[in-house]
């Protein structure tokens, strides 16, 4: 078993290449985040942000059809969904599933049993609370079914709360900002900043450059048709709050080999 | 072992005299076709409310087939009446005027230039007596007392052939009426769609309004091939005098699409099979419905969503209103087997009561052999919810103008589903006058 | 004995079954003369040997239902229709015969009666063996005994009600009971009296080709309640036994009936069960019903909602796993106005296992302002699963609102990939999914049901994926 105390890993995705249903979404990515880091991917809708975070996941709907994943060494793609987790990965989905039935408390005591992680239950309710406190979850949620019948910033800030219970080594935040008002939104981003650092590398994907103001990554990457088409500083997302994606992706019907070109000089031009 | 088993239907003398003729002018299978029917007809016992499950709610005890002649054509002033209807729902449509002995067939130059076969089922078995055979072997011999009856007796009728790619460019309107008291009808549509044909099809029953007793025993069957598509509408406005036991069933080839629409609005009784066979991967149907029961009609539903294949989908929805002594009986099945995989398949009947007397039943069933599906049904039955009335009144709107309203916003989210506009709109027509109340079953026959 | 226990099923804890020590049995198959028999050896009052006998010939007289499980593999003649163990009945397990008292310790019923019961009734093969209530109870006139001491000893409220919720011709299976009932729970609450904790029987069949024909009769008076529990095992073996109880409750005015079921019979039991519930004015029945165990189970908990105000609830819960069949379901009968019910149906099927809904809805004519509420939802667990849903609703009223909705599912992709994404193995994610499935019916037991439930039920699902 996966030993709780152990710091974070190394996520190197190599030549990563995708397809759902038979249609090639994934066109060979590379993206490295290296152990206690927070890195941002970017991207317009449809780019492929969301197929990275389920592959990287292990959600058998994902073919894998080229390239490698590991973290820490090991190779991912070769594991299934649960055996990822309990290396230490976790995603914050950006649509949470029901479980009807299923109650939050039941749940995390299954999970942190599975992981290894389990404890006793006087110490597992005091920190199931504290959590929940920090994260302005109202005590019902504990008997709460997962996720059923939870508004949509409640589904994510129960997202975090399981983040937290679990203490994974790497988070990957799907459009956790999405549908979230400024002070949900801050909540959330608290969460995420309190467990970041040595223990915790993260992965934030996201559409709007908003909840990087409050994560600050030490690297953003933009994805476009498939592709890591640029990484850069954290001026890249002010660039894309500023400007939008088009400077740097090109008009949406361009080809990505020709978006390239382009962008090579605008972001030259930005960062003069 | 059933011991006394319940003694055979007593057969009118004058269907065994109508039978021998028929069997004496046929040939080769059609001719075994009829007397096996008839052999196993003669044998067979009326279904009986007390022994059958799919009659338990609908008595038939008091139909007297004994008393019964075939029908014997039907006169001009009603033929007009037909003629104006088939304007008023698809006035492009060809008409196939079932009125046995005789089938007329009239406006059909365009679709017989495209290659469309429209004949009378007579004259097909003569000369595509394969193209028959193969269509009517969706069907048994004798399923049932009343198919068996059918397969003996049949005459006139209606056959549609539709060759592989042709999409046939206006519809085919299917008008199956009878007359004479005692009369006996046995319409008969059959249809065959080759690969990737398309048709647009009305099967229309009705009779002139009054209480002349008669009985209908109709069959329709739909043969279509992979890709092939079929708009289906029916309508139902016999007399009121008119017992009307029908088999409405389509078998679906690999992606073969059937939209089904149906209207139920006359007889005194009525006990319609719809059944879909879900044969090919792929296969879709969605079938609707509207039923306005009054007086003391008895109007019967029984629905089959066969899926036979993987991928396949279907969905039915029924929607009732029964007003006075009136009783709707649903009950349907969805058969998932062990092969349909990825099947989606859902039901949903609602009734709406409107008077004290009416009565609604509903048996929705699920028999699922396969575990990756999607399977449901919803039904419900209820009055006029006493704050839609209010808020309508509120308006200023009268009572009974606000529950007109109310059953015709019931209805209607039924009657969107029909594929056929101009068919939506005369079906909308006819609702509005029973809703009015004064109409009665069957259509009003002006005298030329 | 000509049948041999075979090897315990692996996930059947209670399979295991004591030597024969019963002093006396009938003989195999039913007759006239062995029902005599019973009534005889139960030294019983005249009118009941003479309802018995008539039974008989009801039984005799009606054929096998076509409907429903296949029930062609029980041999009527090769089973004993009453076989009574050794030892009198007694209020105090010191009394019970050693090897008797060892089973229901296995069983843990001396323990939760200790713990949270009021009253406890245990009954093995015919007779009950156990009893007791709580004296304060006793004092405010409870009556909680099995029936054969019902009918002896308050003949005059025993005689008033029983048979007249289901009638020996009812069905062919209530007739047999009718003919050679014994043993089961005869329950009266007076009016007023509310019974906080629940009354408990348990049933337990040890013998092998045994029929079980317990008959149960609760009536709670106006204004008062009780919650009566039963549970149910068997050994294993490769014969089958039949389980046939006819069980009536008659809540009057204001009166609150709840009877909870849970059905772990060993899977060579056929339970063919009639339960059938009165509630009258602003009465209250809720049938509580999970049906785990058994072969062939055939069961529709009914309500006849007689008086105005009355209220009726059905919550089922139904697992089958390989070889089983659960035909279980509900029935509520609107007889009066104002008059509501709600049934809530939650099927399992696992391997080769069959679960079906049947389900009946009636209204009157004359019952207005009626609403009803049903929801039935199946899972399938593997390719071999089957489910049916046959629900009946016949609504001869104007003025009433009947919803019904069904669905017939696998376990979701996404709700399995959800939870593996956690950690949790997919065996245990779907475990997870089942027991929440099952959760609106875990919810209405008491705790210590509950929790093993839910450990019937990770046994049962233990090797189910992968």
């Amino acid at each position: 078993m996966t030993d709780h105390q152990a710091l974070a890993a190394d996520l190197v995705v190599d030549g990563l290449s995708v397809a759902v249903d038979g249609k090639e979404i994934l066109r060979g990515v590379d993206l490295t985040v290296p152990a206690g880091e927070v890195h941002a991917l970017m991207g317009p809708n449809g780019s492929g942000k969301s197929t990275l975070a389920y592959t990287l996941s292990g959600h058998p709907k994902y073919a894998v059809t080229g390239g490698t994943a590991t973290f820490g060494g090991d190779d991912l793609l070769a594991l299934p969904a649960d055996a990822r987790a309990r290396l230490g990965l976790f995603l914050c989905f950006q649509y949470p599933t029901a479980i009807p039935g299923v109650t939050t408390v039941n749940f995390m005591r299954a999970a942190l049993r599975a992981q290894g992680k389990e404890m006793p239950a006087r110490e597992f309710i005091r920190r199931l609370n504290e959590e929940m406190a920090a994260l302005r979850i109202d005590e019902s949620f504990r008997a709460r079914y997962i996720n059923d019948g939870f508004s949509g910033g409640e589904k994510k800030r129960a997202e975090i709360l399981q983040m937290a219970m679990l203490r994974p080594r790497l988070s990957i935040l799907d459009e956790t900002d999405s549908g979230l008002d400024v002070d949900a939104l801050r909540t959330v981003a608290n969460g995420v900043t309190r467990l970041a650092g040595p223990d915790m590398s993260v992965l934030v994907i996201t559409h709007y450059p908003r909840i990087l103001e409050y994560l600050k990554p030490d690297r953003v990457h933009i994805l476009n048709q498939g592709r890591v088409i640029l990484s850069g500083g954290p001026e890249l997302a002010t660039q894309i709050e500023r400007e939008g994606y088009e400077p740097i992706i090109g008009p949406v019907a361009a080809e990505a080999g020709a978006s390239r070109t382009s962008l090579t000089g605008v972001v030259a031009e930005a960062q003069a | 072992m059933i011991t006394g088993s319940p003694p055979a239907t007593p057969a009118a003398p004058a269907f065994a005299l109508a039978v021998e003729e028929r069997i004496a002018t046929a040939h080769g299978w059609l001719r075994d076709r009829r007397q096996a029917a008839w052999d196993a007809f003669s044998t067979m016992p009326m279904p009986s409310s007390q022994r059958d499950e799919d009659w338990r709610r609908t008595d038939i005890a008091k139909l007297q087939l004994s008393g019964f002649q075939p029908s014997d054509g039907i006169d001009e002033p009603l033929v007009n009446a037909i003629r104006q209807r088939r304007d008023q729902g698809a006035a492009d449509a060809a008409l196939l005027l079932d009125a046995a002995p005789v089938t007329r067939i009239e406006q059909s130059d365009e679709l017989t230039a495209a290659g469309v076969v429209l004949s009378s089922l007579d004259e097909a078995a003569r000369l595509h007596p394969e193209l028959v055979e193969r269509a009517l072997s969706a069907v048994g011999v004798a399923e049932s007392p009343f198919v068996a009856l059918w397969n003996a007796m049949w005459s006139g009728g209606a056959f549609i052939y539709v060759p592989r790619s042709v999409h046939a460019a206006v519809p085919v309107w299917v008008a199956h009426s009878a007359a004479g008291h005692r009369g006996a009808a046995f319409p008969a549509t059959v249809v065959l769609l080759e690969d990737n044909s398309s048709l647009t099809l009305v099967d229309d029953y009705l009779s002139a309004a009054g209480l002349n007793e008669m009985f209908s025993d109709a069959l329709t069957i739909v043969v279509a091939g992979r890709d092939a598509r079929l708009d289906h509408c029916v309508l139902q406005q016999w007399g009121e005098g008119v017992w009307h036991v029908a088999l409405h069933r389509t078998v679906l080839a690999q992606n073969a699409r059937l939209r089904m629409f149906g209207a139920t609005l006359g007889s005194r009784l009525q006990k319609a099979y719809w059944e879909v066979m879900l044969d090919g991967p792929g296969a879709e149907a969605n079938i609707s419905g509207v039923v306005f029961g009054d007086g003391a009609q008895h109007l019967d539903h029984q629905s089959l969503q066969a899926h036979r294949a993987p991928q396949t989908t279907s969905r039915l929805k029924l929607k009732v209103a029964v007003r006075d002594h009136a009783r709707s009986v649903y009950s349907g099945l969805i058969d998932v087997e062990r092969i349909a995989q990825q099947t989606d398949a859902y039901v949903q009947n609602r009734n709406l009561l409107l008077s004290h007397g009416a009565t609604a039943d509903s048996v929705p069933r699920l028999e699922i052999r396969a575990n990756d599906v999607r399977c449901g049904h919803g039904a419900t039955a209820g009055h006029i919810d006493d704050d839609h009335r209010f808020y309508l009144m509120a308006r200023g709107v009268t009572a009974e103008d606000a529950d007109r309203l109310i059953v015709h916003g019931f209805l209607d989210d039924a009657l969107a589903d029909c594929p056929h506009p101009g068919v939506a709109a005369l079906i909308g027509e006819l609702l509005e006058k029973e809703l009015e109340g004064n109409a009665q079953a069957g259509i009003a026959v002006v005298d030329a | 004995m000509t049948v041999q226990a075979h090897e315990l099923s692996k996930d059947y804890e209670y399979g295991f079954h004591d030597v024969d020590i019963s002093v006396f049995r009938t003989e195999k198959g039913l007759s006239p003369e062995v029902v005599a028999a019973i009534s005889d050896h139960k030294s019983e009052p005249a009118w009941m040997l003479k309802f018995r006998l008539k039974a008989y010939e009801h039984y005799v007289k009606r054929p096998m239902p076509t409907w429903g499980a296949d029930l062609s593999g029980i041999d009527f003649d090769d089973i004993y229709y009453y076989v009574k163990p050794a030892g009198e009945q007694s209020r105090s397990w010191d009394d019970v015969p050693e090897s008797i008292k060892n089973t229901f310790d296995r069983l843990g019923i001396p323990e939760a009666e200790r713990k949270f019961l009021a009253g406890v009734s245990a009954q093995y093969d015919s007779e009950v063996v156990y009893h007791n209530i709580r004296e304060d109870l006793e004092k405010l006139g409870v009556i909680f005994c099995d029936c054969d001491t019902g009918l002896r000893d308050h003949p005059e409220i025993f005689r008033k009600y029983f048979g007249t919720v289901i009638p020996p011709n009812d069905n062919k299976f209530a007739a047999l009971n009718s003919a050679v009932w014994s043993g089961g729970s005869f329950v009266y609450v007076p009016a007023g009296v509310k019974v906080e904790v629940p009354l408990q029987a348990y049933f337990r069949i040890n013998s092998d080709n045994m029929g079980q024909f317990e008959r149960t009769l609760i009536i709670a008076e106006e204004g008062s309640s009780v919650h009566y529990i039963e549970g149910c095992t068997a050994p294993n073996y490769s014969s089958d036994s039949l389980h046939s109880a006819v069980v009536e409750l008659i809540a009057h005015k204001g009166a609150k009936i709840r009877y909870t079921t849970i059905q772990n019979w060993s899977d060579n039991v056929y339970n063919l069960v009639t339960k059938r519930a009165i509630a009258h004015e602003n009465a209250t029945v809720e049938w509580v019903d999970g049906n785990l165990g058994s072969k062939v189970t055939m069961k529709y908990p009914a309500i006849y909602l007689m008086g105005e105000g009355a209220h009726g609830e059905v919550l089922s819960a139904a697992f089958a796993g390989p070889g089983q069949h659960q035909d279980a379901g509900a029935k509520c009968i609107h007889v009066a106005a104002h008059t509501t019910s709600n049934i809530v149906s939650r099927s399992i099927s696992k391997g080769t296992g069959r679960t079906s809904y049947r389900g009946h809805i009636k209204v009157y004519p004359k019952a207005h302002d009626v609403r009803i509420n049903v929801r039935c939802d199946a899972l399938l667990l593997d390719e071999e699963s089957q489910s049916d849903t046959y629900p009946y609703m016949d609504v001869n009223s104007p003025d009433v609102t009947v919803g019904h909705e069904a669905s017939v599912s696998k376990v979701g992709e996404d709700q399995i990939f959800y939870l593996t994404s956690r950690g949790i193995d997919e065996q245990e994610a779907t475990a997870l999914i089942v027991n929440g499935f099952f959760e609106p019916f875990v919810k209405e037991l008491p705790m210590e049901y509950a929790v093993e439930l839910n450990r019937l039920l990770a046994l049962s699902m233990e090797g189910s994926v992968g």
